[in-house]
């Protein structure tokens, strides 16, 4: 395209066409265009094309429309982001949180054995996992006293979950006939007074006040026992039992068992 | 900072500081829409001519706004607010092009062309001779000649705003405008020879 006198590239012709050259440079291009066929040529047919792109239009078809979606589009993104004042990760997190709240209040109450029965079957490897068979996965927190290897009625640790972010511990255990209590470890974070109303019971072991939760309308049945020693809160809950609909001990069982863990942090 | 566009002196810092003051930065939703009035059809015929069709375009045109909207606090005033919008809608067009290619790749339906070429073109100030002229210019140019063509001839950038939205040199961008222009010509002058033409 270019003459052997002609050096001027076509950025050089693309750069003048901007106006972004420099006024020297523009000046120079100006005074070589107006004596070079070739560039005036190549600029006539730019123009050319230019003209030819600016003649013709795609039909967008009716815009207000499509503003009008966007529109609605746009304020509904706007009512999420309302919502979620955090963006979407506080979602996620949100919704982990509900979830780990639901988890808790569900093992707490007697549906836990159901569910972890249910969970063994479905994901047995996830279950020993997340109990923590092994002292490996999840180390016992020392601060927050020893964890006893067996309890009365036959129970036996099965395992353990550590939260070093709460400072507690979860322990299981079961026996042979289908019971399952949980030992909760945590530290204490206020004085822990007990009720002498129902549903409580205040009764005391060793010289600790334990508050005996009654289960449902039977005030001979105790489904979480409490209690406080050296800062740190301990509860045992009745998590599963052979009966789908009793998961209880008597006063003399839950007694049994505080006797029993209490008797495991005084032991050296 | 200040740029020269389409003959007068733009201050893209100060158009920058004047959407914040509209509200915009602060995701005020009514502040942007209408913002966005301004824009939406060059942004959307922009697409629909890169994209040669036209029902993906309008749903692209949505999510390169609902971008800009996310992201306002991206736009540093380095470009004009319209560059900027073009440069989010050439990311939205790779990341379609990606996927595209990937849907070709999985379903082995990669023999047909990479575009559809239903592109109805309006003679807007132009014969009909004109219009048939530039549908066969761009339905023949690649995708990346065809937008440097359009950015600069249709929307009016300079080489170094093509250069910010696409990513690339200034003397990259003012080559490649150079060349699609070039080769757009060629097309011209194709179709000159051939009496018959195309239909």
């Amino acid at each position: 395209m270019r003459t052997p006198r002609c050096r001027v590239t076509g950025r050089d012709l693309i750069d003048f066409a901007d106006s972004t050259l420099s006024p020297r440079r523009r000046a120079a291009l100006e005074a070589h265009i107006a004596s070079c066929a070739v560039c005036q040529q190549r600029l006539a047919d730019d123009r050319r094309v230019d003209t030819l792109v600016r003649s013709g239009s795609v039909a967008p078809g009716n815009l207000a429309a499509e503003r009008a979606a966007f529109r609605l589009r746009l304020m509904e993104e706007a009512r999420r982001h309302e919502r979620v004042p955090f963006g979407r990760y506080a979602s996620v997190a949100a919704c982990l949180a509900a979830c780990v709240v639901v988890a808790s209040v569900i093992w707490s109450s007697g549906f836990g054995g159901v569910v972890r029965d249910r969970i063994e079957v479905l994901f047995p490897e996830q279950t020993s996992r997340q109990i923590g068979s092994s002292p490996d996965d999840n180390a016992p927190l020392a601060y927050l006293g020893s964890v006893p290897e067996t309890l009365p009625t036959g129970m036996v640790f099965q395992g353990i979950l550590v939260t070093p972010s709460e400072m507690q511990q979860r322990s299981t255990y079961c026996n042979e006939d289908g019971w399952c209590i949980q030992l909760v470890q945590a530290k204490a974070t206020s004085d822990m007074r007990c009720s002498t109303e129902q549903p409580f019971e205040r009764v005391y072991v060793d010289g600790t006040e334990v508050c005996l939760r009654q289960f449902g309308d039977d005030p001979q049945a105790f489904n979480v026992m409490a209690w406080k020693r050296n800062d740190v809160e301990f509860r045992v809950a009745v998590v599963a039992s052979p009966y789908p609909h009793a998961a209880a001990y008597s006063r003399e069982g839950a007694v049994a068992i505080v006797a029993a863990v209490i008797a495991a942090q005084s032991s050296p | 900072m200040a740029i020269e566009l389409a003959g007068r002196e733009w201050d893209t810092m100060q158009e920058r500081d004047d959407l914040e003051n509209a509200g915009i930065a602060s995701g005020d939703a009514e502040a942007f829409a209408v913002l966005a009035d301004q824009h939406y059809g060059q942004i959307l015929r922009f697409l629909t001519y890169r994209l040669l069709d036209g029902e993906l375009a309008r749903d692209l045109t949505q999510d390169v706004f609902l971008d800009a909207f996310r992201h306002f606090d991206r736009y540093d005033g380095a470009s004009s607010f319209a560059a900027w919008l073009h440069g989010i809608a050439h990311k939205r067009l790779l990341m379609h092009w990606r996927r595209a290619r990937l849907k070709r790749f999985v379903s082995l339906d990669w023999a047909h062309p990479a575009d559809s070429q239903e592109l109805r073109i309006e003679a807007e100030t132009g014969s009909v001779e004109e219009r048939d002229m530039l549908q066969h210019v761009l339905v023949t140019l690649s995708p990346a000649l065809r937008e440097v063509l359009l950015l600069h001839s249709l929307e009016g950038f300079t080489a170094v705003e093509i250069a910010r939205i696409l990513g690339i040199s200034p003397a990259a961008a003012a080559r490649r405008i150079s060349r699609a222009k070039h080769e757009a010509r060629a097309r011209i002058d194709d179709l000159m020879q051939e009496p018959e033409g195309r239909a």
